[in-house]
């Protein structure tokens, strides 16, 4: 059983982790060529600031989903780090990730509302296409810090001490050490 | 029913925060909460205000930044760096300990969060230092301060997220950044040359560089020096915005990294964006569940409220600077700078016009404030990294920090103070943007 | 009962506590100093005069409360109560607004006042409160837009070639290329700078804005292109008039009507002194149109006209527009 969440979740963690660089290369390429056509070719492009602003959100938004599996998600941790064995194991699991699974509730619901709702009604600015493709990031991200959440409470085990370095890197910050 | 919203908005957040739930999460809740149980708000607003909080153009830059400073990082390029200072500077006792200074100042003009900074910058050297004799709780102190530099120096995330959302403008506030940054950067010299006679560090050459030892390091190491002369002289000059310079600082470095050092492969591109995509996804997500619990205080004109209680007290600016400087310091002890700027954004700026403050003035004393509270304990998140590297316990490093920390707090002051000294530059150089 | 006298009515709490008072907020993205603000300023005299203070308008600059995209969500959700958008900006929501947006829709003050006060305008004020419930009150404006630059320009030709800030938008765009220049999209904040440096040769705007953001120091020149009479539509939402006392809602709906008149007044006069200022007091050359050039310039934007109104389907209204403007 654990096996096989483990292996799902992981898979969808690598699909997300793909497609927040997928998203911040696009991000990139926009904004080279936004650079280029404003300095080389003098003709500035006129589409590249939405395609770059709205594939920068699907980037924060996906990249702060996996952050939820990682337990990147910075807080303060002075009364966390004295925790010990499984009392930490339970404090994370029925504490910090079911509040996360409230959020994430919250966030998929009326994300979706919002969505629908607001964003049929209105098209962007360039493209003229309903900003429903843009909110949608939020509550497609929730359902995914949800399952994310429920992994951690279900198969995650916090009794193990965590070490500052492991920490950071959780927070993608490499210690070269 | 304002007074239980805004109670149930602050006292949920801090229990939250206090109980070890991550800060976005907590700002998330706590805005959730005060909604539902004290506003006839709809719960919609919550997420508008989580997408407002990232839909802007100028913070595109913060993930650029990284991937600009992770690939100087991983190209080795503070190492090429490095040989460029001990050419000219190697034979002068303690060098090691400015060339840290000196990398992170250039460093700084790339990298676009501290965090990243203490790391890559440590990891290069503080093994070095102590493996050369210099005292362990000296180095990470040393690292920590350092690093705090790239927050202050331009390019800065701060500054950017201060700048788009507080609307001033953000190749100002770069531009301010700067004196501060040298001046910090000269009195860490300062301390570390009295540490370096009182217990002996050692030199790193005994001789002054021959011509052509001299010619070799600049050929190669004089490449990134232009990352700071390109990123700042093109946002002066008004030829970049400041999303377009981070663009031009990846292809520049991209360029030197293939061009002059091949120390990176195509093919270790897209990992490198991806990473610090995921890492900028973090910040950018508390920078969205700011956005909610701002939006909140400003809809129920808290800014006016406490601008009024500030007001009917004291009017007097140097009285005002000193609330505002001595509130971000508190708060940065247990929150980290993005969300804190957001969050204290309207307070701040209602305070600022009460007082009188130029906004570039204003934003360059929050943010430097901010950029401070990284070595604080317990959220100092320089000292921490810094320490874990070094590996050194945290009371370790607090003796020699103290003095550094004291030093930057005094720069700090005299810009907070003196108006005239932090806007020296940028009226010299964008007198536009600060009218 | 009732309040007492308009004078000591705003303040609640007063010895008649009974009469609720309603609050409106009332938000625009734009400084204190602007002309947006303004015309919330004379609505909040107008509603509160009139309706003896029980209902009572919080302004919002500075986009406190969002842009003006979020600001029509807030119209939505209950968070604004009054908003005034560009009608390019509103037309996200609602693309009949978008008639009024294109360059040399309106040939002058009389022509724009006569058109928001035609049956076009009313059908635009249906769609409105089809798609939104949103009440329309009338447009607000914040003057008529020129082309100013760092060279001097005396002629339609010399426009050719010459790099724009415009706003963004298929409209702007096409109808600037359409005259021959080069449009550039440009950040409002990163103009000055890019004007100053020469990264654009000019941009467009009314002379309030060459004014106050110092335009001026770069470009000497304005070219009276008077392209766009600026249309900026005063709203207020369903919501709002819902909280509002059944007896005082076409008081408040009338003044957001006259708040319009009274605004564009107010706006055009601005809008001289500040030609004035920057001739007297900046050395700024202002160079007039020739006859034959306006002519031709209108006829060059014509089809980006025909399009845009093709695309929301308001073909017949547009002629309608041209048909008023033969008086003017
Ligand atoms: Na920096
Ligand atoms: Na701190």
């Amino acid at each position: 059983m654990k096996e096989r969440a483990t292996r799902v979740v992981d898979k969808i963690v690598k699909m997300l982790e793909f497609l927040t660089g997928f998203c911040a290369s696009i991000m990139l390429i926009s904004i080279m060529w936004q650079v280029f056509t404003r300095f080389i070719v003098k003709t500035p492009s006129i589409w590249t600031e939405e395609i770059a602003r709205y594939s920068f959100i699907y980037m924060a938004m996906f990249g702060a989903a996996v952050g939820v599996k990682k337990g990147s998600h910075f807080g303060m941790t002075l009364f966390t780090d004295r925790l010990k064995g499984r009392a930490r194991d339970l404090y994370m699991r029925y504490v910090v990730n079911l509040t996360i699974v409230i959020c994430s509730i919250i966030i998929v619901f009326y994300g979706w509302d919002f969505a629908i709702q607001f964003g049929m009604t209105r098209v962007s600015p360039t493209f003229l296409v309903p900003m429903t493709w843009v909110f949608i990031s939020i509550p497609l991200t929730g359902v995914f810090m949800l399952v994310f959440a429920l992994y951690n409470i279900i198969f995650e085990d916090y009794s193990k001490e965590v070490s500052l370095e492991e920490e950071l890197r959780n927070q993608e910050i490499e210690l070269n050490i | 029913m304002v007074t239980s919203f805004l109670l149930w908005l602050f006292l949920s957040f801090v229990i939250l925060v206090g109980m070890g739930i991550p800060l976005a999460y907590s700002l998330f809740l706590s805005s959730a909460l005060a909604m539902a149980a004290a506003s006839d708000l709809p719960s919609v607003l919550i997420m508008q205000q989580m997408q407002k909080g990232i839909d802007s153009f100028p913070i595109l830059a913060i993930p650029i930044f990284f991937i600009a400073g992770d690939l100087m990082n991983r190209g080795q390029v503070s190492d090429y760096l490095i040989r460029l200072c001990l050419v000219f500077v190697g034979w002068i006792r303690g060098a090691l300990a400015y060339f840290t200074i000196i990398v992170s100042m250039i460093f700084a003009g790339t990298t676009g969060s501290s965090a990243a900074e203490s790391a890559a910058v440590g990891s290069v050297f503080i093994p070095n230092l102590t493996k050369r004799g210099y005292d362990r709780g000296f180095s990470v102190a040393l690292v920590a301060c350092a690093s705090v530099i790239g927050i202050i120096i331009p390019p800065s995330t701060f500054m950017i997220i201060y700048g788009s959302f507080g609307n001033v403008s953000v190749v100002a506030l770069f531009v301010a950044g700067i004196l501060p940054g040298v001046l910090i950067g000269l009195s860490l010299m300062a301390i570390s040359a009295y540490y370096a006679k009182k217990y002996n560090y050692p030199k790193e050459m005994d001789r002054i560089a021959k011509p052509k030892e001299m010619f070799d390091a600049v050929k190669k190491g004089i490449w990134p020096v232009g990352v700071p002369v390109l990123l700042i002289g093109g946002m002066v000059g008004g030829i970049f915005t400041p999303t377009e310079a981070s663009m031009v600082t990846v292809i520049y470095t991209l360029a030197i990294i293939f061009l002059v050092y091949k120390t990176l492969k195509l093919r270790d591109i897209p990992g490198i964006i991806t990473h610090n995509a995921l890492g900028s996804a973090i910040p950018l997500f508390c920078l969205a569940c700011a956005g909610i619990y701002g939006y909140l205080l400003a809809y129920y004109k808290v800014p006016d409220y406490v601008g009024d209680a500030v007001a009917s007290v004291t009017t007097n600016p140097n009285a005002i600077m000193t609330f505002i400087i001595v509130s971000f310091l508190i708060i940065g002890t247990f929150m980290d700078g993005t969300p804190a700027i957001i969050v204290m954004l309207p307070i701040t700026q209602k305070l600022g016009q009460i007082a009188g403050f130029h906004p570039v003035h204003l934003g360059l004393v929050v943010c430097l404030t901010i950029a401070l509270g990284l070595l604080t304990p317990p959220y100092g998140l320089c000292t921490l990294i810094s320490c874990a590297i070094g590996k050194v316990k945290l009371t370790d490093a607090i003796k020699p920090l103290t003095p550094m920390f004291a030093s930057m707090l005094l720069v700090i002051l005299v810009l907070a103070y003196f108006p005239d000294v932090a806007l020296f530059l940028p009226r010299l150089l964008v007198p536009n943007m600060v009218p | 009962g009732c309040g007492t006298t308009p004078k000591e009515a705003p303040k609640t709490k007063s010895t008649d506590a009974e009469v609720e008072t309603v609050i409106l907020k009332a938000a625009t993205n734009n400084p204190k100093t602007s002309g947006h603000y303004k015309g919330l300023e004379i609505f909040k005299k107008l509603v509160e005069e009139r309706t003896n203070g029980v209902v009572q308008v919080e302004l919002y600059s500075d986009a406190v409360l969002g842009d003006e995209e979020q600001m029509a969500e807030g119209m939505k959700m209950g968070t604004v109560d009054a908003m005034m958008a560009a009608s390019a900006k509103y037309a996200n929501f609602v693309p009949e607004m978008d008639l009024y947006s294109p360059p040399y829709t309106f040939k002058s003050w009389e022509h724009m006042q006569a058109v928001v006060k035609s049956d076009v305008n009313e059908k635009i004020a249906n769609a409105v409160k089809e798609r939104r419930g949103d009440i329309y009150l009338g447009v607000f404006t914040d003057g008529v837009r020129n082309v100013f630059t760092r060279k001097p320009v005396n002629s339609l030709d010399e426009l050719k070639g010459l790099k724009l800030r415009t706003m963004t938008g298929p409209n702007e765009t096409n109808s600037w290329k359409a005259l021959g220049t080069n449009p550039t999209p440009l950040a409002y904040t990163e103009l000055y700078a890019a004007l100053e440096s020469g990264v654009v040769d000019g941009a467009e705007n009314s002379m309030a804005a060459i004014l106050n953001m110092k335009f001026y120091e770069s470009c000497k020149y304005v070219y009276k292109t008077q392209h766009n009479y600026l249309t900026l539509p005063f709203f207020i939402s369903a919501k709002a008039i819902e909280k509002i006392p059944a007896d005082l809602r076409e008081i408040v709906i009338q003044a957001g009507m006259d708040t319009c008149k009274e605004q564009i007044d107010w706006a055009i006069e601005n809008d001289k002194k500040a030609e004035e200022i920057l001739v007297t007091q900046h050395g700024i050359t202002i160079v007039e149109m020739s006859k034959e050039d306006k002519e031709k310039a209108l006829e060059l934007c014509n089809n980006v006209q025909n399009e845009n109104a093709a695309r929301i389907k308001m073909e017949a209204d547009l002629e309608k527009i041209r048909e008023i403007g033969k008086n003017y």
